[in-house]
This record gives C-alpha cells, structure tokens and sequence, in this order.
C-alpha cells in the first residue's frame, strides 16, 4: 500500500513541475517587457529596473524559476498590480467562500446525481429511466451562467424565496449558487451512477444473492447499491476540479466573493502576479485531489494496487 | 432483389435509427446548421441595427423574440448567433481534434520518450479544467472570439490524443498491420492509411461530445466578458447584458439561454446516439 | 467525560448566538465605484474623498448644499488683498490616536501638500508659507490674490491627518487614515472599507456602531441587495430600476441636483482627434437624449456648458445638437471620411457601460470604429493617469469620464480638467487639451478675488472651450440614490459623494 502510494506521489510531481513551469512562465509569454508588466503602468524606470533584479528576471530562466518557486513555498506571491497588496492575502481572503461553494456544490450533484442515477437503474427500461436520463442529459447541455440567472429570476425576483446575490456569511445566500453550480456535475453524476450501478448488477454475486432467495430490496440496497457506490464516490472526488472551474461563472453572476470572480477582475485588469498565483493554486488542487481520489480508490479495491 | 451488404456503415445506421432522440437532434442540427447559414437571408432584421425608440420590447409580431436594450431585434440576432457559435464550436473542436489525432498517433506508434512527453504533457493540460485554462489563454492572448477558439481547442487536445492513442496500441498489434509491415509498407503508410481509420470512431463520437462543450466554453467566456465584445450577436454576450434586467425584460433572457440549451443538447443527444451505433459495448 | 462534551456543545451554541444579543448597529453602503485612496493629500476621485470625509476633517467644510462652513476652523479672516488668511482653531480636539489637534498639526499637514508630490498638492500652490501665529492659529499667506482661497481649504484634499500617522507611515497612511472626524479607520480589505464610531466626537458620537462601504458595479445586483435587506444605502441608484423599487414599502428614493458632469474624453494627442472638426463631427454624432434614456434611464440632463448648472459662474452655451448629415460633412472636410479605429474604455459601472456601448454605436455612423475595455473604476483611473503627453505609443482612446468640482467652484470644474498645466500626473486633464486662449482665461478667473472679473473670465473662457469640443459632451447627473426606511441620516451630496455623520439605524 505504501509503495503504491510513493509510486502515485512520484508519478504526480513531473505534472506539478510542468504546471509550475507554466504558470511561472506565463508572465513571460506576454508580449513587452515583463517587469514593466508587473510594476505597473504608473512605475518610473527606477522602480522598473528594480523590479527586474528582484525578480532576477536578467539573470537565467532556470534561476528564475527556481527563485519564483522558492518564493511560493515561502508564502510570498508578490504583489498584486492593481491594489499593491501582498496576492496571499488577497486570495486568503476569498478562499473560503470559493470552498463553500465548490463544497456545497458537490453535495447537491452527489445528492441529485447519485439519486437519480439510482433510480434510473433500478426501474431500467421503464419510464423512471428515460426521464432520469433525459434530465442528465439536460444537466450537462444547461449553460451554468444561465441556469443562475433563471434560478434568481425564480427564485429571488419573483417568488422572493431566497437572496439575489453576494455573500455576507448567510446560509440562504448558499443556496442558490451551490445548486446552480452543482446542476452540472449532478448530470454527469447521474450518467456515471447509472452504468456503475448497471455494471454491479451485472455481477455474479448479484444473481447468486437473487438465486439464494434473498428479497429484491435487499440485493439492490445491501449489494448493488453500496457496491457502485466506490466508483461513484471517486467519480465525485474528480468532479470537483470541475466544480471549481464553473465556480468563476457561477460567482460572476452570484457577484460572489471568491477567487473565481478575483480570476475574472484580475483578467481585465491583466493583474498578472495574481492570475500566475492562481493558476498555480488551482492546478495544486486539481493534482492534489486526483492523488486523493486515487489513494481512497486504491484503499477501497485493493485490486489496483498491485498493478 | 438482392441481399443488402451487411457493411460496418450500415449497421451503424440501423443501431442509430433505432435510438428516436438522436435521429430527432440530427434533423434539429441540420436545420439550425442550415438556419445558420441562412442567417443573412431569413433573418428580419440587421442583428446590428439600433433602434432606441424601440428598447426592451417583449415578443411581438413585428419582433417575434422581442427587442434589446438598444432596440435589436433579438430573433435576427439569435440567428447570427447561431453562425458565431457553430463557427466556434466546430472550428475549435476540429482544431484541437487535428493536433490531438496527430499527437495520438505518434504516441501510439512510436511510444518510448516522445509517447511519454505527449502524455505528460497533455496530463498537464488535464490538470485543468477547460474553462480556467481557456480563461489563462484569453488572458494571454487578450480577449476576443479567435483567441476563444484557440483557448478551446487547447483544452480539448488532450482527450483526443490520449483516444487515437489508445486505439493506435491497440491495432498496432493487430493482424492486419503486422502483415501490412510484413510486406514493407512505410512506416508513414502505416500510420495515416492502416491505422488511422480504426482510430476514427472513436474520435467521431468524442468530436460531437466536445462539440457541446465548446459552444458553453465560448458562450460563458462571452458572458464573463472575455470572449465576443459588444456589439457581437454572440448568445453568451446577450446573456450578459440581460441580466440587469431580469424582472423588467425577462424575454431578454429566456431567448438567447433557450438558444444555447437546445443546441448544445441536440448535439449531446446526437452525440448518445453516435456512440450507441459505433460502440457496441456501450449500453 | 459526557458532562465535558455538554458542556463544550453548549460553549458553542452560547458563541454562535452571542452576536443575536445587542446586534450591532451596521450600516451597509453599496457603491459603484472602488476606492482608491484614503490619503486626501494623494486622491483624485469623489468616492474616495467622500469616505475620508467620514473620518477626517478641514478647517473649512461643506454643508449639505455644498456652501463652505467652518469645521475644525472655529472662524476665519482675511486682509483686504486676499493674500492673508487667518483661522482661529477651536480647542480641545484630539485626532483618533491621541495626538491633539493644534496649530502644530495643520503646519504638518500643509508642509506635506506643499511638499509637491502628492495629487492634490496643486491646491497648496498659492501659498507662499503657513505661518503659526499661536498654538491655535495659523496664517496661510498667499503669492497672490485668491479670493475662492476659502473654498481650497474646504476641498477634501485638504482634510487634516493625524502628524503622528504620517510620521509612522509616511507614503502608507493611505492605508491607515488617522483624522479627528465622526468615523475611525477599521479596515481597507480588498475593495471593502469598514469605519466604526468615534465615541469621542467633539461634535457628539455618531447613532451607528460601523459603516460598510461594499463596491457593487452591477447596478442589478446593487438594487436586489438593498431590497434583500444585505445593504441600508446604495448609490447611484439605477434610474431603469426606478419603477421596481419605488414598489417596495421598504425603501425610499433621494434625488438631488447634482453638479456631476460627464463627458467623453478624447486623446488630442491621436492626430485624428487633434483636428477640431473631427471632434466637433463627434459631438454632432452623439444622440444624448437616447444615452440619458435608455443607459442613464433618465436620469440626467444634456450638458449644455462645460460645467454643469449648479456651479458657481457657469454660463450656458447651446446643448449641441444631434445632427448626424452635419457630423459626415465635418469628417469628409477634416479628410477622415473613411474614418479611424479606436479604444473606448470605459470604467465597468452598469450604466457607464452600457453609455459607452451606445457611443460605439453612434460613432459607428461617422465610421470611428473600435474595440470596447472596461475595468472597474479605480483601475480605468489609474491607467488614464499613468499617460504621458510625451509618449509616442499612447493609446487612441475615447474614454467616458466625469468629473464634479468638489469646491463647488468653477475654477476647479475647469482648470483640473482643459489647463495645459493640468495634464497627467499633475492634474485630469486626461485627453492633452491645450489652448492659449482657455489657459489665459482660467488664469484671469484664477488669480481675482473680485466676483465680478472672475464671473466674466469664467463666461469668456465657456465662451471660447465649448466650440471647440474638447471633449464629447455627454450630461449632467440627478442624483439619485435609495436607502431602507430604517435607515436616516445618509444622503447624497452634489458633487456624488456623500454624508454619513448623522446616520441612524431604527428597527
């Protein structure tokens, strides 16, 4: 088991170096003058050649990316363009709400995938399947911006039920971004449910439970259900990487106060320290969550790991 | 009267007819494929023309969909916006379909260094997800509906490589190349006319998959402000600028969304019943 | 063991209500527009000013109708040549950390302004010294007449820090304003500034606890919060909205003339939009009436001078009409018939967006096409005041600005903004305008102390700037702003900023 796990880890650190090397570079495939990008429109040639040294950008591409790295795993970002503040802050500031989101989000597309996933398998063929799948398919070709703003127009304009937008620490202010974020993810959850679940059933053990005389009920929820669910539960830990990338939508039209909206702000702005910072934070997670979802993969079906 | 041929074409059909949704979404396609193409000649009114008297009218029988804020006629804009979204979507699918099949292939049939660079590399691309790293790339590239293509293409890249991939290795192997090599067809021979083709299913089913994908990538770029400027019909950028309105003008909303949502579906559903006909181990 | 885990569970439960016992009194400002500063000596924008105003204070003030007061000035005089002030400073203040205010503090304060690298420096240029009479007077003496000299002390660039603030944080004191007024410095995160009462106001401790300024540029989202309960305060408030809201029981509308005026700046350094014609071509292609209608939802007047009404001397020229065959004729003349390409920024408030956006429209006509850059307020600021008239690579731009004399006086609604003087850094004249004419007549009103010269130098030089359209005209703001029921006390002042002294929160 722990060999596997040092193997995965190995495995994943080339893409982490990839990733950094690209998010590190990209200042640099801008057109013009990198440090005269990142001092600012404002900054005289001083603060320019200053900038230059400190960001060693006149010394070797390789130094500089190992002087960036250093500096990230020391908690320095640099500083943000626009408002001149430490990017780590800034983005410790918008994390959190970002996380409740994504969290939220994935309870609702676990919840609704898994349901009707579920429900589509058991009544297979019949009316309850069709429609289930209909609505996954649905799920998926939904524009998640627009789902958000027919949800506030439901909702919030006309029914009055819950809050349009922003975020000031109210639970009812979750609701309707989580859902409109999850919509997607509990689609593609329903397809998955439903072919792992299909595949269970399929399984020898199934028909012997049957041939024993063991009551229906009890195959599909003591056997097939639990079963399917491995597969399932990884499938959703690989969605969230998803649902991080539709929370920059889902939080511009919410005006939510997250990184996903910070992304976009910076984009028209070109606040490049931030946008670098960023993707490097994103692409950490995305990694860190696939090795996650392979280990709990690996600890349930013990199969892989002898590969 | 003869037997007909039992081909692999044919049987693909016959499975595909059997599934009534994707025969209904093919038929959608082609008339808003056609709708689109027409778009200059059905439409009623100039998608770019400006009539303030006329602003945030709700659906009429002189503006079937209503007016915009600038007095637009929505329906006429919907349909050149047809013509952007198909354009965006079929070009970026194709582009990054054409890099990601050459790039497979080599993988596949070359292996060693150059088959693990392409995968790590396009591991990488994998590590995000599509609408962040087309947000990096038009953040690069400055915003604008071209470098949306470019930025769409770059994330579907990796699924088409990792495909072709797959199936190269597989028919490597197999019989029928083993004997084209035994009689000495080049290598470039082998690749492009014996192995490709096998390859191609696949690519076909995941080719209309993404095609969904991408006309949502490029709407919600255009929605973020990234994508389509003003005054581009484009569904995406129409979504944006109804939202101030919702309450006031709410058929500004449900018009261009509507648009969206039914293409993308009937290329999804499309797509279902693609991967029914050619894979017959799918349900 | 269970008792320990009770008891703990009931910790928890007693914190999480704890904050429903003696809820604090939080008032919620959502704006449009983003900070930039909090240093009055280095800001340039009204909404910047406007929230210093709540923590600091001037010798002089404005009252709500923008006519100057004395605040922490107790009174004033002046010799007969308006080149002596003296003011008489009232006892017993202390800035929020401590250090009293005397006449020591204002000499700090002043030195700084005069020191000459600050944005607002240029206020002090008609001192000649401060000189500190006793400890609680002080006598500005000037190079030269300057009767509106009264009104300069008033402008918030002019507000007085704490001297022990700017020694401890010199350049950094725009992020840890120190003042003597109702409202003490919380926090400046992100876009966000929390303020909290001063209970030891010399005036009497505000009714509410804090003010929280939240920036919302989408005007939709800014009205469903005020609606939603989640703001008390939100300016401007969107005129297309108007019907919406005055539904609601729950909330009340404001209007208030404004001296807010806006205009499209044009680059005269772009050779295109150096040729007059070409600008007046623009002007004549500009469909006001339909920009106030549909993006502004009505809620302003066309501008019909280079200032708007509601200040001091202005002088009405002719609105200019909408005359598009005029427009082509005077482009075909200035040889652009084919026309030119380029940029319109535009700051990313819903309604300025939406104005730019009929711009492009319009302008489409007379073959000035271009791609459309918006940014969010502080940074379309920031970016117009890092251009430099000597710069060859300038951008082409067409800019949707405004501006408001926050002395009320025509002086400053001109000079900042057409002054060859007044070009970036130094001031916002942001599109390069420069002519020897309107620079003598500035100057003339500048330097008199008597209202007649100035009211004539003042009707000469509107006279003389506005044929030559230095900028697009666009129009003159009513201000309009909404606020919940429970809430009283804010209101909008003309030049867009606001009061928030008096506010009070009832349930």
């Amino acid at each position: 088991m722990l060999t596997y796990f040092f193997k995965r880890c190995a495995a994943i650190v080339p893409v982490l170096v990839v990733v950094s090397i690209l998010a590190c570079g990209f200042v640099r495939l801008l057109p013009g003058d990198p440090a005269r990008m990142m001092a600012g429109p404002d900054a005289d040639a001083a603060t320019i050649e200053m900038l230059r040294a400190q960001l060693g950008l006149d010394r070797a591409l390789p130094v500089q990316y190992v002087t960036y790295m250093g500096n990230v795993l020391r908690g320095d970002l640099g500083l943000s363009l626009k408002t001149k503040l430490p990017v780590f802050q800034e983005i410790s500031l918008r994390y959190l709400p970002t996380m409740y989101l994504a969290l939220a989000g994935m309870a609702w597309s676990v919840l609704f995938g898994v349901f009707f996933g579920a429900v589509a398998a058991i009544y297979n063929g019949k009316w309850q399947d069709h429609t289930a799948m209909l609505i996954s398919v649905s799920g998926i070709s939904l524009p998640q911006f627009w789902l958000g703003l027919l949800a506030i127009q439901l909702f919030a304009v006309y029914l009055g039920w819950l809050p349009v937008a922003g975020f000031t620490g109210k639970w009812s202010e979750l609701v309707l971004p989580s859902f409109t974020l999850g919509a997607t993810v509990a689609a593609i959850m329903a397809r998955f449910t439903l072919s792992a679940f299909l595949d269970v059933l399929n399984e020898e053990y199934i028909s012997t439970a049957r041939a024993k005389g063991v009551p229906e009920r009890r195959v599909m929820w003591k056997h097939a259900f639990r079963n399917a669910l491995i597969p399932v539960v990884t499938m959703a830990g690989l969605q969230f990487g998803f649902l991080l990338g539709g929370s920059v939508v889902v939080e511009t039209v919410f005006a939510w106060p997250g990184l996903g909206r910070f992304m976009i702000e910076a984009v028209a702005v070109r606040d490049y320290p931030v946008l670098q910072a960023l993707l490097l934070l994103y692409s950490f997670h995305f990694v860190f969550i696939n090795l996650l979802v392979d280990m709990v993969y690996a600890l349930i079906n013990p199969e892989i790991r002898f590969e | 009267m003869t037997d007909a041929k039992a081909t692999p074409f044919r049987i693909a059909w016959y499975k595909f007819k059997q599934r009534k949704t994707a025969l209904v979404a093919g038929v959608f396609i082609v008339l808003l494929v056609m709708a689109a193409v027409f778009a200059p000649v059905i439409a009623p009114y100039d998608p770019y023309a400006t009539n303030y008297g006329l602003s945030m009218l709700p659906p009429s029988a002189e503006h079937w969909a209503g007016t915009d804020l600038y007095g637009r006629d929505i329906l006429s804009r919907i349909l050149y916006g047809a013509r952007i979204s198909l354009a965006v979507g079929l070009t970026s699918v194709l582009a990054g379909a054409l890099a990601g099949v050459a790039l497979g292939l080599i993988s596949g049939f070359f292996g060693g260094f150059l088959d693990g660079l392409i995968m790590r590399t396009s591991d990488v691309l994998f590590a995000f997800p599509g609408i962040l790293l087309a947000i990096a790339i038009v953040a690069i590239l400055g915003p604008g509906l071209v470098n949306v293509v470019v930025a769409v293409s770059v994330f579907s890249l990796p699924t088409f490589a990792r495909i072709v991939r797959g199936s190269t290795l597989a028919l490597k192997e197999s019989l029928y190349v083993r004997a084209a090599r035994s009689i000495g067809a080049s290598r470039k021979r082998i690749m492009f006319v014996h192995i490709m083709p096998g390859t191609l299913s696949g690519v076909i089913v995941y080719f209309t998959m993404r095609i969904g994908t991408s006309i949502i990538t490029a709407a919600s770029l255009s929605f973020l402000g990234l994508g389509a400027q003003p005054p581009t019909p484009e569904w995406g950028a129409m979504l944006a600028e109804s939202r101030d309105y919702i309450g006031v003008a709410d058929h500004m909303t449900i018009f261009p969304g509507i648009a969206i949502f039914l293409t993308v579906l009937f290329f999804n559903l499309f797509g279902d019943g693609l991967r029914a006909a050619l894979d017959p181990k799918l349900r | 063991m269970f008792a320990k885990r009770l008891f703990l569970v009931l910790l928890c439960l007693a914190t999480a209500a704890a904050p429903a016992f003696g809820a604090a009194k939080d008032v919620i400002y959502a704006s449009e527009s983003t900070p930039k500063s909090l240093d009055p000596h280095d800001t340039t924008d009204t909404y910047s000013g406007a929230i210093e105003k709540a923590m600091l204070e001037g010798l002089m003030g404005f009252d709500k109708d923008l006519k100057v007061i004395p605040l922490l000035a107790e009174s004033y005089t002046f010799n007969s040549a308006a080149t002596e002030f003296t003011f008489k400073l009232r006892k017993g203040i202390k800035f929020h950390d401590g250090t009293p205010f005397n006449a020591e503090a204002v000499r700090v304060n002043i030195a700084r302004l005069m020191g000459g690298k600050l944005k607002r420096s240029s206020l002090m240029k008609p001192v000649k010294e401060l000189v500190v009479v006793d400890d609680a007077t002080v006598k500005f003496v000037l190079n030269e007449p300057f009767g509106a000299f009264i009104n300069t002390v008033a402008h918030p660039g002019a507000l007085m820090l704490s001297p022990a603030a700017i020694a401890k944080h010199g350049d950094q004191v725009s992020k840890n304003p120190v003042g003597t007024g109702p409202f003490i410095f919380v926090e400046w995160v992100s876009d966000t500034v929390k303020i909290k009462k001063n209970p030891g106001y010399w005036r009497g401790a505000p009714k509410v606890d804090s003010i929280t300024f939240r920036p919302i540029p989408e005007s939709g989202s800014r009205v469903a919060m005020l609606r939603a309960g989640q703001a008390h305060y939100i300016y401007p408030m969107p005129a297309e909205m108007l019907k919406v809201v005055q539904a609601d029981p729950k909330i009340e509308i404001i209007e208030r003339p404004s001296i807010v005026e806006r205009y499209l700046v044009l680059n005269t350094r772009f050779a295109p939009l150096a040729d007059q014609r070409v600008r007046q071509a623009i002007n004549y292609a500009l469909d006001k009436q339909a920009i106030i209608r549909i993006a502004w939802g009505g809620a302003a007047t066309e501008a019909d001078s280079i200032i708007p009404p509601n200040l001091q001397y202005y002088k009405k020229q002719s609105a200019w009409p909408y005359d598009l065959a005029k427009a082509k004729a005077l482009m075909k003349e200035a040889g652009y018939e084919k026309g030119f390409t380029v940029v319109f920024l535009t700051p990313n408030p819903s309604n300025r967006l939406r104005a730019t956006e009929m711009v492009q429209q319009q302008l489409k006509e007379i073959n000035i096409t271009g791609d459309l850059q918006s940014m969010d307020v502080a940074s379309f600021y920031n970016k117009l005041e890092a251009n430099r008239a000597d710069d060859p690579n300038l951008m082409p731009f067409i800019a949707f600005g405004g501006w408001s004399s926050s002395t009320g006086d025509a002086d400053w609604g001109i000079r900042p903004l057409l002054a060859t003087q007044a070009f970036p850094p130094s001031l916002s004249n942001f599109g390069f305008f420069s002519d020897k004419k309107v620079d003598e007549l500035i100057q003339a009103g500048l330097v008199s102390a008597d209202p007649a010269v100035r009211r004539e130098a003042y009707a000469k030089c509107q006279d003389a700037a506005w044929p030559m359209a230095p900028w697009g005209y666009l129009f003159v703001d009513k201000l309009i702003a909404a606020k919940s029921k429970t809430l009283k006390g804010i209101y909008p002042l003309p030049d867009g900023g606001f009061s928030v002294e008096n506010a009070e929160l009832t349930d």
